[in-house]
């Protein structure tokens, strides 16, 4: 009796076991059809990547349209509808770009240079591409080849072109005609899913594009082959966070589009959901006004430098460490070549009340309040600036707190003298020409240091990725020195998945292509 | 009386303009744009001013507010900021969800509220008085969206009984929208009927010691007959008017129950708006939600005169 009994346990036990591994190792196979509901935060302000940087946007569009490259997993970049990476002259001012043949748009046009020219013409007229291709001429050397030339090196133009945030998608040129600057409410693309419906703050539905042609290469980050395994995509606008929670719980959704952290631990303990946390999310960071008078004073701002201590600065932002990483890195490790985590790394976390106390007191310091600009419409942002004025405050800084509504926020931090300092996330970028507030063109005003924008210019121009890991970290030591914001962590973002759904290629952003549901 | 009603609907638009009027000019007192919602937090100031710009969010206050009542007096209220489509479209868009959740917890308000008052107006100072009372107070006092939350956790989460959010268009499924909006409903009409019971109760308890409630007992009526033909009729005036009342505050404070139930109505649609700092669509719901209360108001006041034949209007 016993030994049956033993049996059958060491039976049952190794069923499990093969079960178990089956599902939590992605051996099942997959399947095709199905409807994925995401239950996302907000309505997307267009489907247009060429007028919005915000994240919503480029993660629901990203399905329906692509870009000439698209980064892997290792942040390389890869060709998408490119046929290869661009050969550039050895001046840097000439990028001939070959495009792949044969790839239909979800119109029935098929994908051409006159397709790039246009898309890439209205990306710089109305879009981030002012930045980088201003001054450029744009022209289609044959119906596949596309030949940019540049009036000044843009060390950074591959990588920008393969990047997701306010995308240089590839619409249909007939499309860029018709819609002129006007965001595009009905996007055409290549990409493996096409919109279907955009009931404006209700949900948009993307159907599986039958014709899609990709790349056939193994799937990684952004690149390689899209399998679209699911009938259909629905992103379901749920602004209520336990709502999402609650839906995903009963069923209803699929996916919870940013979880709250403190449902972490209830979705890990339950064997209906598992979570999945986008690393590196974003960069939570102090900005620092530095057309303020009293943030020009370099001793300040290295004394709140020396002040801050980081670890339960976030954790009181963000109520759980693993929801967020310490580094001194401006560029984290998922995102490539760029990330460095020794140049100023000595200036990173310094959290000294003594040393805080001793430079403040060579600085001049009268006691006039510091201002910190925060919201509460985003909780972590409000916590995380009381405890950095409770830091601050014990070396001898005055801080006001000025608490408004995100509109409002963004209002005044566009109005360099009423605000010093605001801790928030920021988008983070593979280049370092990519990220905002690195430049003196974003609402910190910063200019640098004369050894920090010596790197920057050089950078501007360097396109070998060996070179650029050199001069980005002189600029990343000078960046500290200079006490251009004070980094903080990269804060993660959650999202909270049925187990029923399974992703083959996980990367850190919202991706359903390659992705399938028993 | 016709007179009357055209009186009053020429008072209501009026009502409608003087609301929309100083709605314009209380939300651009706010600062903050559309700007915001529409870039993305990574826009640069220049991205920022050319949009403004676009949009005519630049021009002078009292140069907007000059074209916006003289669009406003032709039935145009303009196109909202963030969505990119007439604020009237956008606005009937969200009707229905706002509209059957109001009419579901309307019947779950009334019928529980009336209900209620009844039995603790007949059944005063027993246990059963004091009963209904609490509950009544229970129900003034839960916030919607804890009610809410409760039940989709109770009846969604474990029981799986019914959707944990969302809605279902009338016209693809009455079914659906049924099922979907009976939770949303309760939680909607409960501090409602609550008002509805109280005020019942006190009005009827007046009632139930006039003399003709005496003289109907005398004569032998059963106590039913009594209580409903003789008291609640007579009693419904105030109850009316609390009715009136509360179906306006439901119709428009909706919006926590439709965040909470992920209803896509119109009381989310002023929230999201005011947050977008979308203009013309706040101005526009506004309006809306006075004409509303104004029409709910002249309704409740036609009602009276059905049911009080003493009521004349001239």
């Amino acid at each position: 009796m016993f030994r049956s009994t033993s049996r059958w346990l060491v039976f049952t036990l190794l069923a499990g076991a093969l079960a178990f591994g089956a599902t939590a190792f992605g051996q099942a196979e997959p399947k095709s059809g199905g409807v994925l509901r995401v239950a996302i935060t907000g309505d997307p302000p267009t489907l247009d990547p060429h007028t919005s940087t915000a994240v919503i946007v480029l993660e629901v569009t990203s399905h329906i349209a692509e870009n000439l490259y698209a980064r892997n997993a290792d942040g390389q970049v890869q060709p998408m509808l490119a046929a290869s990476l661009p050969q550039v002259s050895a001046d840097g001012l000439t990028y001939t770009i070959a495009i792949r043949e044969g790839v239909p748009f979800q119109d029935g046009q098929i994908l051409d240079a006159d397709d790039v020219v246009a898309s890439l013409d209205r990306w710089r007229r109305i879009g981030i591409g002012k930045s980088y291709l201003a001054g450029a001429e744009i022209t289609a050397a044959n119906p596949h080849t596309v030949v940019l030339k540049l009036t000044e090196p843009v060390g950074v133009l591959t990588s920008v072109l393969g990047w997701t945030e306010g995308a240089a998608v590839i619409y249909p040129a007939s499309l860029v005609e018709s819609a002129g600057d006007a965001p595009i409410d009905a996007p055409v693309g290549t990409g493996p899913y096409r919109l279907k419906e955009w009931r404006k703050g209700q949900d948009v539905t993307l159907v599986r594009f039958t014709d899609y042609v990709g790349q056939e290469t193994e799937p990684s980050g952004d690149a390689g082959r899209k399998n679209a395994y699911l009938d259909e995509i629905r992103f379901i606008v749920v602004p209520d966070s336990a709502t999402r929670q609650a839906g995903l719980e009963s069923g209803e959704y699929d996916v919870n589009y940013r979880a709250a952290a403190s449902d972490l631990e209830l979705i890990n303990s339950s064997s209906s959901m598992y979570s999945w946390m986008m690393k590196p999310g974003y960069n939570y960071i102090a900005v620092i006004n530095h057309a303020s008078p009293l943030m020009q004073n370099l001793e300040v701002r290295r004394a709140l430098q020396a002040a801050i201590d980081v670890y339960p600065l976030a954790l009181g932002a963000f109520g759980d460490d693993d929801v967020f990483a310490l580094t001194s890195s401006i560029v984290p490790r998922e995102y490539g070549a760029m990330f460095n985590d020794q140049a100023g790394a000595e200036l990173y976390d310094i959290g000294d009340t003594a040393l805080a106390k001793s430079i403040l007191a060579a600085s001049g310091y009268d006691g006039t309040p510091i201002r910190w600009l925060t919201s509460r419409d985003y909780d972590y942002q409000y916590r995380g600036t009381l405890i950095a004025v409770d830091q601050t405050s014990k070396v001898g800084f005055n801080g006001e707190i000025i608490v408004r509504d995100w509109a409002t926020t963004v209002q005044i931090r566009s109005d360099p003298t009423k605000w010093d300092i605001f801790i928030g996330n920021f988008t983070i970028a593979p280049e370092p020409e990519m990220i905002p507030y690195l430049g003196s063109k974003y609402l910190n005003h910063y200019e640098g240091s004369a050894a920090y924008q010596d790197a920057m210019k050089r950078l501007e121009r360097t396109t070998d990725v060996a070179d650029r890991q050199q001069v980005w970290a002189e600029a990343q030591q000078a960046f500290y020195e200079d006490v251009g914001a004070i980094q903080l962590v990269n804060a993660f973002l959650l999202n909270a998945y049925s187990s029923k759904v399974h992703v083959q290629a996980r990367y850190f952003l919202f991706q359903a292509w390659n992705t399938w549901k028993e | 009386m016709a007179v009357y009603v055209a009186r009053r609907l020429g008072s209501m638009l009026a009502t409608m303009l003087v609301v929309g009027i100083v709605v314009f000019f209380i939300i651009r007192a706010i600062p903050g744009d559309v700007t915001s919602a529409l870039l993305g937090q990574d826009a640069s100031p220049e991205q920022v001013e050319a949009l403004r710009q676009r949009l005519s969010l630049d021009s002078p206050v009292p140069a907007q507010f000059a074209a916006w009542l003289g669009s406003i007096v032709t039935g145009d209220f303009g196109e909202s900021s963030y969505m990119r489509m007439p604020v009237l479209q956008a606005i009937a868009q969200r009707i229905e969800p706002t509209g059957m959740l109001t009419l579901f917890a309307s019947v779950v308000a009334v019928l529980l509220g009336l209900g209620l008052g009844v039995i603790a107006a007949v059944r005063h100072n027993t246990v059963v008085d004091y009963a209904v009372m609490f509950i009544a107070m229970l129900g003034l006092s839960l916030p919607t969206f804890w009610l809410g939350l409760l039940m989709i956790m109770l009846f969604a989460v474990y029981l799986k009984w019914l959707p944990a959010a969302g809605y279902v268009p009338l016209a693809e499924s009455p079914v659906a929208t049924l099922r979907y909006l009976v939770m949303p409903a309760v939680a909607l009409g409960f501090s409602q009927a609550a008002v509805i019971a109280r005020m019942t109760r006190a009005s009827m308890l007046d009632t139930m010691r006039e003399d003709f409630i005496r003289t109907a007992r005398s004569k032998g009526l059963p106590s039913r007959r009594v209580v409903l033909r003789h008291g609640l009729r007579n009693a419904m005036m105030p109850i009316l008017t609390v009715i009136g009342l509360s179906i306006a505050t439901m119709a428009g404070g909706v919006v926590v129950t439709e965040t909470v139930f992920n209803i896509p109505g119109a009381g989310r649609l002023v929230i999201e708006s005011v947050q977008r700092r979308d203009y013309p669509v706040i101005q526009g719901s506004v309006i809306a939600v006075a004409f509303v209360f104004a029409l709910v108001n002249l309704l409740v006041d036609l009602s009276y005169l059905g049911l009080d034949p003493r009521v004349r209007y001239s």
